[in-house]
């Protein structure tokens, strides 16, 4: 090699391979600033969730540059071989997707974690970073008012437990955005079923709206949801949620995760988790990578006017025509 | 038992029938049962499968009326359940059991334990109805809800209460009975159809064997010329077969047996005819022969009285012969030395004779004496165990100076034997061997050979005398030991004529025999033999038993 460079350097190009020389290096430092390695783990499971897993992972390949180490968990996880696995691969940070992923990073600690594809609390201390799968208040919210901007009101019933952190952000978004929040907090299927038998008789009216969480300890899908369908059906308020399946089944719309983008957004955590350290962390965040599924048979019932525009919007729209 | 005899008696198709037909009666029955059973069976699964999806259905529908404790939000669904076919009664109970909506018949759901608190379960069964219970819970995760990895935790179920629904058996009951009737009909009719082609076909089958059974009784009755028809199935035909050829063949027996017996007869009858003439044939020989025994035993008594009266007057006249003859031999010696004194020498030659002619008569007495003793059983011997070397060399010495006078010489092998002891009467057995001697050298020519031979064997004794004479033919062979039998002897050889008899009868008294190998112009060889001592005791006893 030296006697390579000797050649370049004193015999023909020297000016040139100077030149090419830097060129290289400079290039090699750059690389080494991003040179870090984003270990993910993922359930090893069935479909559909398979492929869900397999698009967000795509996200966070195409953000990291393929610096990225798979690792799928079955039902038992050895973590021994899971912290060998981390040490062989030079892995810098972990991206962990899924409730089971989430529960096997808290054994470790040799790396910085960074936690998606669940529905979840943040932490207090915000010490872990990464991305709820609930949808943020605010885009549902600004979806809200731009799809049906006649509505004044939103009601929605949650678990304290759950989602009182995005309660909390529902106020200020709602705030934002003109929009007074009704809040039911319940406690169980029960007490939230005599709630929406109070709520449902109360409200009618297109200036309200229904925000249905996904949140199965206080939404019954085959008792409760259908009554809501029905009282919204027939008293005409907009009822909105975050499952895209509840906009086939006749709810206004929902906005759902855009799995690949969501990717991105937690791989560019991770790079940023470990150039900054736990310093940079901003906890738990809600989704912001979302889709837009919507019901324009419901749309109709309600004299809603949905442009052109907005229509180009909808990722998904039912029913299918 | 008596049933069992009463089978037996029964014909071979009677039998076919019955054993076929109780057959085809069961098996139609048995038949018809086990798929009444097995139908009613599925049926009944059929029915309990339905009860168990309304039930878990009527459970999913009642979530609302137990969430909200409001059996109006499931009355509709409840009325609509109700109207189903044999659905009799519906409930819906809460986690205490409390009835929130019941519809129908109550059933006993709020009074029992340990109910299943998951999927539909079929709780209690009686005689008219299915009781099945469902738990009903709130937020009971789909199929594609179920371990989705999204959530932070997987929220449990809600268990709300039981839904309740009663099914009858009404229609089970009425379609298992459709079920054992159709059964059991379609099974009568087709063992009815099945008995009818067996008593056909049995009739067909059985038919000529009814017939191939009445010959056969006929033929057993004893009737003749009785022939099986040859029809029916090919089992029937062979046995009509093997009939017919059976009685061919006992027919052909029956006329040879009856010509052998009428061969017999005759036979009988002429070996009867045959014998009764043998028989009489035979007494009149029996008769005969008691006649000729008759006359045997008189001859024989004449016989024994003539021998008797020969003996006596042989006795007599021995003894009156010999008083005259001493007489006329005395006195002729006494003239002749009474010439020799006087010197009347010219009347010797002839007093000699006289004198010769005198003994000969004398020793002719003295023989035909004996023999007369012999013949007359009245000679008595003195046998004794002898030396039979020392009675030969005594013979011997005797007959030396005889033969010397006809220059004949003598040989004998007593040097080369041991001595030899012999059962005999040792007078008579030296007249014996004198005789043979004496024969010997009498019949022999001038300068002859003369030879005495002992033989020892083991248990006899032979003692042979051969001479180089003119020899015997075997017509004079067999007249030799007849009495006054002098062969080729002429006047110049002085002899009785009766000392080979007395010889052959001595050596006889004393268990021996005698005999005589010769031929002419070479010789003779008289032989006796004698039992050792000893042995003629043995030989005695052997002979009596």
């Amino acid at each position: 090699m030296r006697s390579f460079l000797n050649t370049l350097l004193l015999r023909k190009h020297g000016f040139a391979t100077v030149v090419l020389l830097l060129t290289m290096l400079c290039v090699t430092l750059l690389a080494s600033a991003d040179s870090h390695r984003i270990g993910v783990l993922y359930p090893d499971i069935r479909e559909p969730y398979r492929s869900v897993f397999a698009s967000i992972i795509d996200g966070i390949e195409h953000k990291a540059g393929g610096k990225v180490a798979r690792y799928p968990l079955g039902k038992d996880v050895d973590t021994d071989m899971l912290r060998a696995w981390v040490e062989k691969q030079h892995i810098n940070v972990i991206i962990a997707l899924g409730r089971r992923s989430v529960s096997v990073s808290t054994e470790l600690r040799s790396v910085p974690v960074v936690t998606g594809a669940v529905q979840m609390s943040p932490d207090k201390d915000k010490k872990t970073p990464g991305v709820a799968l609930n949808p943020d208040p605010r885009l549902l919210f600004q979806q809200l008012k731009s799809l049906a901007p006649q509505v004044k009101q939103v009601s929605v019933v949650y678990n304290p437990d759950k989602n009182d952190w995005l309660i909390a952000r529902a106020r200020r978004a709602s705030a934002n955005q003109g929009l007074k929040l009704k809040i039911y907090p319940a406690t169980d299927l029960r007490d939230a079923a005599k709630i929406y038998r109070k709520l449902l008789s109360e409200i009618s009216g297109q200036k309200n709206a229904v925000w249905l969480l996904n949140d199965r300890s206080v939404l019954d899908q085959k008792a409760v949801f259908p009554l809501v369908l029905k009282s919204a059906w027939e008293n005409e308020f907009v009822v909105f949620s975050n499952n895209p399946a509840h906009v086939k089944r006749g709810v206004l719309f929902a906005m759902f995760p855009d799995n690949e983008a969501m990717g991105k957004t937690l791989a560019r955590i991770a790079l940023r988790r470990v150039r900054s350290g736990s310093s940079s962390s901003t906890g738990i965040v809600p989704l912001s990578d979302l889709q837009i599924a919507f019901n324009l048979r419901t749309a109709e019932h309600l004299d809603l006017s949905i442009d052109r525009k907005q229509r180009e919007q909808f990722d998904l729209v039912f029913p299918h025509r | 038992m008596r049933q069992t005899q009463h089978v037996r008696k029964m014909g071979f198709r009677n039998q076919l029938l019955l054993a076929f037909s109780i057959g085809i009666v069961i098996m139609a029955l048995v038949s018809s049962l086990a798929i009444s059973e097995l139908s009613k069976r599925a049926v009944r699964e059929r029915l309990v499968e339905e009860g168990l999806k309304t039930t878990e259905n009527f459970a999913e529908q009642s979530t609302l009326a137990l969430l909200y404790q409001s059996a109006d939000n499931a009355r509709d669904f409840a009325e609509a359940t109700l109207a189903l076919p044999d659905i009799v009664g519906v409930g819906i109970f809460d986690q205490e059991r409390i009835p929130v909506l019941v519809l129908g018949r109550r059933g006993n759901l709020d009074r029992r334990v340990g109910l299943p608190k998951h999927g539909s379960h079929l709780v209690s069964e009686t005689s008219k109805s299915w009781h099945f219970s469902s738990p009903v819970y709130a937020n009971k995760p789909s199929s594609d809800q179920e371990d989705s990895p999204f959530e932070a935790s997987t929220p449990e179920p809600e268990f709300l209460g039981y839904a309740q629904v009663i099914l009858s058996k009404k229609t089970l009951n009425q379609l298992s009975r459709n079920i054992y009737v159709t059964n059991l009909s379609v099974s009568a009719v087709l063992a009815l159809f099945l008995v009818s082609v067996l008593i056909w076909l049995t009739t067909r089958i059985t038919r000529p064997l009814n017939t191939l059974s009445k010959t056969m009784h006929r033929a057993e009755l004893g009737e003749q010329t009785v022939r099986a028809e040859i029809s029916g199935t090919r089992e029937v035909v062979e046995m009509g077969t093997a009939f017919n050829t059976m009685m061919q063949f006992l027919e052909e027996r029956e006329a040879q047996l009856r010509a052998a017996r009428d061969d017999l007869e005759a036979r009988v009858q002429e070996r009867t005819e045959e014998l009764a003439h043998s028989n009489q044939e035979l007494h009149q020989e029996i008769a005969e022969r008691k006649l000729i025994e008759r006359q045997l035993i008189d001859a024989k008594e004449t016989a024994v009285k003539a021998s008797h009266a020969k003996s006596v007057f042989l006795s007599n006249m021995s003894h009156e012969l010999r008083t005259p003859l001493n007489a006329v031999i005395g006195y002729s010696e006494m003239m002749l030395e009474e010439s020799d004194d006087n010197n009347l020498r010219e009347f010797a030659p002839d007093l000699e004779k006289i004198n010769d002619a005198g003994r000969h008569l004398l020793a002719l007495i003295s023989e035909i004496l004996n023999l007369a003793r012999i013949e007359s059983g009245k000679m008595d011997l003195n046998i004794n165990c002898v030396n039979l070397n020392k009675i030969s060399e005594d013979s011997l010495s005797i007959m030396y100076p005889i033969a010397e006078k006809r220059s004949i010489q003598i040989r004998d092998n007593l040097a080369e034997i041991k001595s030899i002891e012999v059962d005999a009467d040792e007078t008579r057995l030296k007249e014996i061997l004198l005789n043979l001697l004496s024969n010997a050298v009498k019949y022999n020519s001038a300068q002859g050979n003369i030879e005495l031979r002992v033989d020892d064997r083991e248990d006899e004794v032979v003692v042979h005398v051969i001479d180089d004479g003119p020899g015997l033919s075997e017509e004079e062979i067999k007249e030799l030991f007849e009495p006054f039998n002098r062969l080729k002897a002429g006047d110049e050889i002085e002899g009785t004529g009766i000392g080979l008899t007395i010889t052959k009868r001595l050596i006889e008294m004393m268990h021996g025999h005698i005999g005589v190998v010769s031929e002419p112009g070479k010789g003779s060889d008289f032989w006796i033999s004698l039992p050792k001592a000893g042995a003629s005791h043995a030989a005695l006893f052997s002979q009596n038993s």
